[in-house]
């Protein structure tokens, strides 16, 4: 069966930059044997290790687009890569590292290892204040995310 | 060139350097008038989280400095606690985390080599442009950073921010069967180091020779990472608990991080600084690739990191193999723990250097007080006063050109400048 892996990425103490890691949290209630979830922190380098051995990759980062809070992104990559690279994300904005979210996908596709299928679901940004809870259109943002990645993994579980 | 001949060049952000930092410099008639090295990342306030928390959380705690090497400041931490409470440490337990300091070593280091360093002397902008034209040797540095990246998650129990490290030992130890699965790849690492070593050997190294006050660690009959005393190469000899009245911190105006300084004069820690004191204590295999290289000890150019931080990934693999070969499992995970008062401290070897911790533990096990110094506040002063060393050899270029050489010289110590920020205690006094 094709394995399929759900990384969500953020940080869980601040603000709306934890919505990929609570995604993927929600998400470890619903899904089946063939997919395993990830709570990662920042993207980096141990992306690259993380898609191994995977046929479909899901990853979930807040993002910083001055668009409305709450507004949901869906990328294919790599088709999509050059607006990837154009976005603040959650995992590059702030990061200490070297390599953030769109610098990693990159150096996966140039590298030619990317899965077959990866998706990945930005979500606009409200706050991202130290010690404070999603924002109300982040959470509504959530319900919906976790709601369509399930469909994703009903549909490509039964192609 | 403005009319009072003053150059000033800024670099605001600097690339592949982990954290963020920035440098002014200033150039009056052609002589450098001023090299600061700046921190502008937020101050973390890790030593003020730490007081007033329980004893048993310092480990979890210090983890969070750095998502690089989170086991350096581990290992700092419980080395400095245990002696407190008279803990004794069994040799099987001492030998796992040693073996968790290698896979750090391992991870740490081949990211700098691949994806930081070598760019610089391929003349590449970044790694990702190297991957396009090398695609392969970028696809071997990866998978020899994973190879340290699975010792840190078997030993650690996640690859990143490991949460098995406590005083008196691991919350679980792997058996024998799950650390002999990993010699196979170890074994294919092995052989990657040997050529890492042999191509960055390759390289060509021009910048000036440094006049280097080295410190390192002494292991007693190891290369150190967890134990042994603070030695220099002008023949210092000092125990953890002489550190802070031999090394001095101090805040400068334009930096975040504080700058250290042994008997009033700058230092080097790190790889160059461990290879030149314990080069002795490699293995027989590193040695012998080592001398194959034809270098001669001390290095005394700060691009040579690379060379050096090579030596160090084969002998961190090669010293994994020989642990996980002798490897008995512990009777128990970790020993028992009476709490007690006191003060403690401890040096450890970070990839990038002596990471020193200090603690002052209540009876209760609250945490009143702690000091940490990273390498990077060490290593500070050093990079500043090679940069004038640097300088004057830069007068000709462009400041475009100028800068990128600086940034380059920087990037070459592999400075962590997110962990070497401290917070500044503020005192204000009113006069009338």
């Amino acid at each position: 069966m094709a394995k399929m892996k759900i990384i969500g990425l953020g940080n869980s103490y601040a603000g709306d930059d934890a919505v990929g890691l609570l995604i993927a949290r929600q998400l470890c209630g619903y899904t089946s044997n063939h997919v395993s979830i990830v709570e990662g922190g920042l993207a980096g380098l141990n992306l690259l290790h993380e898609m191994e051995d995977t046929d479909t990759l899901i990853l979930i980062d807040a993002v910083h687009s001055h668009s409305k809070a709450g507004t949901v992104f869906r990328f294919t990559v790599p088709q999509d890569l050059e607006k990837i690279g154009k976005l603040a994300w959650g995992t590059s904005a702030s990061s200490t590292h070297a390599f953030g979210l769109a610098e990693a996908l990159t150096l996966a596709h140039t590298l030619e290892v990317l899965p077959a299928h990866v998706l990945l679901f930005g979500i606009e940004l409200g706050h991202i204040q130290k010690g404070h809870a999603l924002s109300h259109p982040v959470s509504k943002a959530m319900t919906s995310v976790v709601n369509w990645i399930r469909h994703e993994e009903l549909c490509i579980s039964h192609a | 060139m403005n009319p009072n001949n003053i150059r000033t060049i800024k670099i605001d952000m600097m690339a592949r350097v982990e954290g963020e930092g920035a440098l002014n410099v200033t150039v009056k008639d052609g002589q450098v008038q001023d090299v600061q090295l700046r921190i502008f990342e937020p101050p973390r306030f890790f030593e003020a989280f730490l007081q007033g928390r329980h004893v048993n959380e310092v480990p979890d705690i210090v983890a969070r400095i750095c998502g690089i090497c989170p086991v350096a400041y581990q290992m700092s931490a419980v080395h400095a606690l245990e002696p407190i409470f008279g803990v004794e440490i069994p040799q099987a337990i001492r030998d796992l985390r040693r073996l968790l300091y290698c896979g750090e070593w391992i991870e740490s280091h081949v990211l700098h080599i691949y994806m930081l360093q070598a760019p610089d002397f391929l003349g590449f902008a970044s790694g990702l442009d190297m991957a396009r034209v090398h695609p392969d040797l970028v696809k071997q540095g990866l998978r020899l950073k994973k190879a340290g990246n699975q010792l840190i998650t078997l030993l650690g129990g996640r690859s990143v921010h490991p949460v098995s490290v406590k005083i008196g030992g691991f919350s679980q130890v792997p058996t024998k069967d799950q650390l002999h699965g990993l010699k196979d790849e170890l074994l294919w690492a092995r052989d990657a180091a040997v050529k890492t070593l042999e191509w960055v050997s390759g390289f060509t190294f021009e910048d000036p020779e440094q006049d280097y006050t080295f410190l390192a660690l002494r292991g007693p009959s190891e290369y150190p990472m967890n134990t042994g005393p603070l030695v220099t190469n002008e023949g210092h000899n000092l125990n953890a608990s002489e550190f802070e009245s031999h090394f001095h911190e101090e805040q400068v105006s334009y930096s975040t991080a504080l700058h250290c300084t042994f008997q009033g004069k700058s230092y080097l820690t790190g790889p160059l600084a461990r290879l030149v004191l314990n080069h002795d204590q490699l293995s027989p295999l590193t040695k012998e690739m080592f001398a194959a290289t034809g270098f001669a000890l001390p290095f005394k150019r700060a691009s040579m990191g690379i060379v050096a931080r090579s030596i160090e990934v084969l002998y961190a693999i090669d010293e994994s193999l020989r642990l996980i070969e002798e490897y008995e499992p512990p009777e128990f995970p970790s020993v028992p723990v009476t709490l007690k008062a006191g003060t403690g401290m401890a040096a450890t070897e970070a990839p990038r250097g002596v990471l020193y911790h200090r603690y002052q533990v209540a009876e209760d096990g609250t945490i009143q007080l702690a000091k940490i110094v990273p390498p990077t506040s060490q290593n500070q002063r050093r990079i500043e006063d090679d940069l004038r060393n640097l300088l004057p050899n830069l007068m000709h270029l462009s400041d475009e050109e100028m800068a990128f050489k600086c940034e380059e010289h920087i990037r070459s110590y592999d400075p962590c400048i997110s962990c070497a920020t401290h917070f500044l205690k503020f005192t204000k006094e009113e006069i009338s």
